[in-house]
């Protein structure tokens, strides 16, 4: 029982050195306002930090940067909800039902299930990523690129639930998303691809850029026209410090698991991340709901699909990091940068070498997942204000965030462009009927079908039959296809079923 | 409502604060005196992502040079687009020697050679020093059907082309270097071009691949747990394993890594290249820095200064050449 020998170091580490605790504190809350500002990450928390953490003991550095990292994944929520803009690209999903949800006059409900949702996610992660981390790293490694390549598409069929009233146009959306994801250089064969002469988009569309002009500028852009009129605060339900027993009720127990299960999952595979995980959970949680037409018009299980799988996603992505050295996503690729500059070699040898670190790593995760539900709860009614301040103030802060947020990703002007450029296009496919959401999910989602699609065929040289031995993905992708054309063969019948009708 | 708009100022404010010191590099006056150099911070642009090899590299050198000469130093990260990002913004900066760019010879030869850049910036560029030589080794899972790098030899010599060959890269060091070794060996394998190096190294222990290409760095965590093993390495003597004999030792003469280090901007003053030169010489003597480098990251430190390193990249770029030819055939 290695890890718990671990946890009772981490514990001592933690009871010998209380201002760590305080450091843990600061972190989380600070993590949260990186998360919570659209356009800042906990990406960014993270790398802006490192530096800083270099000073402090190794133990203490870590779990700062943990902390940053939880706090910046569950904050996003908060502007998911309020503003129906991601604050981090972890809450995409969360806008889908959170966002409604605000709307119909449940703020409240919304980010207490969101808030909640979180903390089980990250707790269940965090029981195992204790206890059940090797085993759990060995299972991942049987994913190979058909895996990717059928998990990638199996999130792209979530098209299909968020866009049931006009399919062609979420269809086109999607198609308009992958598209922007192939700008760049082509990962595979090195070719360039889109750029039109700027060398500067030979790392594609930043990711932050595209989104935040997505969600954030054409918000602003739409919501400018409306400026003038007067608008009504919505009342406020009662606030609690846990949600109320009929709300979790309505949110349904498994929804938790799955997205808890699911996050945990997507999160150990390198280069999946927050959204990805969501957007399953989401998927499947509406699968296997009584009430799948609910999903997308602010319903309860979906914002805790999303939050709970997010955070989940974060223990998630910290099991191959420990375990083998090899980061889960973005922000524990720069953790793993964090544990060589203090003089650890990450990778197998952490967990028989450094004991220490990995207990305080252990309950750094653990308590940054608590004190973020605590101050998230606690904070709840200064959030919801958010919602009364006149957007006239609100719009050119969020501007300028957004903006700064932008340039400090990749230290570039150029990348200020790109925002703006995407916040127009967004504008006007909004104005067209189009919506924003499958643009989000095809440009998330491109680079992992892709390059993965590519390097599955050239591994099999050029056979595409060989997707057929790979029999988790003939698994994933039988999934895909009935969610696909689910919705379309319930109307078939039911049409069959209604003409049986009037035929007698 | 005040409570709320003093909070949302505060938030403002602390935010604007610690942007300003990643953002903030000085740019107040250009003319860089020999005499007094360094007046101000020197800024290293890593092309790569923070936490990485080369981010990890740059972070203990400049922090190595901040504490044995007193200079401020920042490390800046400009990832993206095989590094091409962060190494033309380095190129465009001014040569007054205080931006420094991190990147590896082998690394830009080929990029330049395979189009994805296009300048040479070996040529463009200012050598300044290289401190680790990170060599390219061949590595398996610990339970591979190959338990040597004849049986790799031997098994592509029976089955042309079948060999899953994993690497990072299209037209980069790694492809390019496999194709040297292809070459001498005179095999033929699938070459698999990953995306980052830890999905490559996913990719192999878990079976999707039959063999891993690239630096001793990538895999020493691995190796060193036993969930891998070095077949053979491409270097002139063994490095840092005594046991994992080099590809020259096996008959296959072929010595191919990254020599990782500092260039500067075209143009930079050589009175200034060897002012910085001559500290990171000091910073490759120091026996933490040399510890760090090895136990940690897997890099052995070799210090190579500015002269030797064109004499280098003369001999080498004709060689990257000839082999960019023959992955083209």
């Amino acid at each position: 029982m290695d890890s718990i020998q671990s946890l009772a170091v981490g514990f001592q580490y933690l009871v010998e050195n209380p201002q760590t605790i305080l450091f843990l504190i600061i972190a989380v809350f600070a993590g949260m306002v990186f998360g919570a500002i659209p356009g800042l990450t906990a990406a960014l928390g993270v790398t802006l930090m490192l530096p800083f953490t270099f000073a402090m003991p190794s133990q203490q550095g870590l779990a700062v940067l943990i902390g940053i990292y939880v706090g910046g994944i569950s904050g996003g929520l908060i502007s998911a909800m309020l503003l129906n803009i991601p604050g981090s690209p972890a809450s995409i999903v969360t806008t889908f039902d959170g966002a409604p949800m605000a709307r119909n006059g449940r703020p409240g409900d919304a980010l207490a299930l969101g808030v909640f949702g979180s903390l089980v996610g990250g707790l269940l992660s965090a029981v195992a990523l204790i206890v059940i981390s090797p085993q759990l790293a060995k299972v991942a490694l049987a994913f190979g690129p058909w895996e990717y390549f059928a998990m990638g598409l199996m999130g792209l069929s979530v098209v299909i639930s968020i866009c049931s009233k006009d399919l062609t146009k979420g269809f086109m959306s999607a198609i308009i998303g992958l598209l922007l994801a192939t700008v760049g250089i082509d990962p595979v064969s090195a070719a360039q691809r889109f750029t039109f002469g700027f060398w500067q988009l030979g790392a594609g569309m930043d990711i932050l850029a595209t989104l935040m002009g997505l969600f954030a500028i054409t918000e602003i852009l739409t919501q400018l026209r409306t400026i003038h009129l007067e608008y009504e605060t919505t009342q406020v339900e009662k606030l609690r410090f846990f949600p109320r027993a009929s709300l979790v009720k309505e949110s349904k127990l498994k929804t938790y698991l799955i997205g808890s299960a699911l996050g945990t999952f997507v999160g150990i595979l390198p280069g999946v991340g927050q959204s990805t995980a969501s957007l399953l959970s989401y998927n499947t949680a509406r699968q296997v709901s009584q009430n799948p037409e609910k999903f997308g018009t602010g319903c309860p299980e979906g914002v805790v699909a999303s939050e709970s799988a997010n955070n989940a996603c974060c223990g998630g992505a910290l099991i191959p990091m420990m375990t083998m050295g090899i980061p889960g996503d973005v922000v524990t690729a720069i953790l793993l940068g964090g544990l060589i500059v203090h003089g650890l070699q990450p990778g197998p040898l952490l967990f028989a070498n450094n004991q220490d670190i990995v207990g305080v790593i252990f309950i750094a995760y653990v308590l940054s997942n608590i004190l973020m539900y605590v101050m998230l709860m606690s904070l709840m009614r200064v959030f919801i204000k958010l919602l009364a301040v006149p957007l006239n103030f609100l719009f050119p802060l969020l501007l300028l965030m957004c903006v700064i947020g932008t340039i400090t990703v990749h230290n570039r002007l150029f990348d200020s462009w790109i925002l703006l450029f995407v916040g127009v296009i967004g504008y006007i496919l909004v104005n067209c009927g189009f919506s924003l959401p499958p643009i989000v999910l095809g440009f998330v989602l491109a680079p992992i079908i892709e390059s993965n699609f590519r390097i599955a065929l050239i591994t099999n040289k050029g056979s595409v039959a060989s997707v057929f031995d790979a029999k988790i993905a003939v698994g994933l992708l039988i999934f895909a296809v009935i969610m696909i054309i689910w919705p379309m063969l319930m109307k078939l019948i039911k049409r069959a079923i209604k003409k049986e009708v009037v035929a007698n | 409502m005040k409570v709320f708009t003093k909070g949302l100022v505060l938030i403002l404010v602390l935010t604007m604060a610690m942007m300003s010191f990643a953002g903030c590099s000085g740019s107040e006056d250009q003319e860089g005196d020999e005499a007094t150099y360094p007046e101000r911070t020197i800024e290293f642009i890593v092309p790569y992502a923070a936490g990485g090899g080369t981010d990890v590299m740059a972070r203990a050198v400049a922090n190595k040079i901040t504490e044995l000469e007193g200079w401020t130093t920042v490390v800046t990260n400009i990832e993206g687009a095989s590094a091409s990002i962060g190494s033309m913004e380095a190129y465009n900066r001014d040569p007054d020697g205080y931006t420094v760019m991190v990147h590896a010879i082998e690394a830009m030869l080929a990029y330049y050679l395979g189009g994805v850049y296009e300048l040479d910036l070996t040529e463009e560029c200012e050598m300044l020093a290289t401190v680790v030589y990170d060599p390219n080794v061949v590595s398996v899972g610990a339970n591979s059907e190959f338990q040597s790098w004849e049986d790799v030899v031997e098994y592509s010599k029976a089955n042309p082309s079948e060999l899953a060959w994993a690497s990072v890269g299209s037209k980069s060091s790694n492809e390019q270097g496999s194709a040297e070794l292809w070459k001498v060996a005179d095999i033929d394998v699938n070459y698999i071009p990953y995306d980052s190096a830890s999905k490559s190294r996913t990719a192999v222990l878990g079976g999707h691949a039959d063999v891993l290409y690239g630096q001793l760095s990538e895999v020493k965590a691995l190796v060193d747990s036993g969930e891998m093993k070095i077949l053979a390495v491409s270097a002139q003597e063994r490095v840092l394993y005594d046991d994992v004999p080099t590809f020259a030792e096996l008959g296959y003469d072929v010595v191919n890594g990254l020599h990782r280090g500092f260039f500067m901007p075209p143009e930079t003053p050589a009175e200034i290249i060897e002012v910085l030169e001559s500290s990171i010489f000091d910073v490759c003597q120091d026996a933490s820095f040399i510890d760090n480098m090895e136990n940690n990251l897997g890099y052995a430190v070799q210090f190579v200064g500015a002269e030797d390193l064109v004499t280098f990249t003369n001999e080498r770029r004709p060689i990257q050449e000839e082999l960019w030819n023959i992955i083209q055939e």
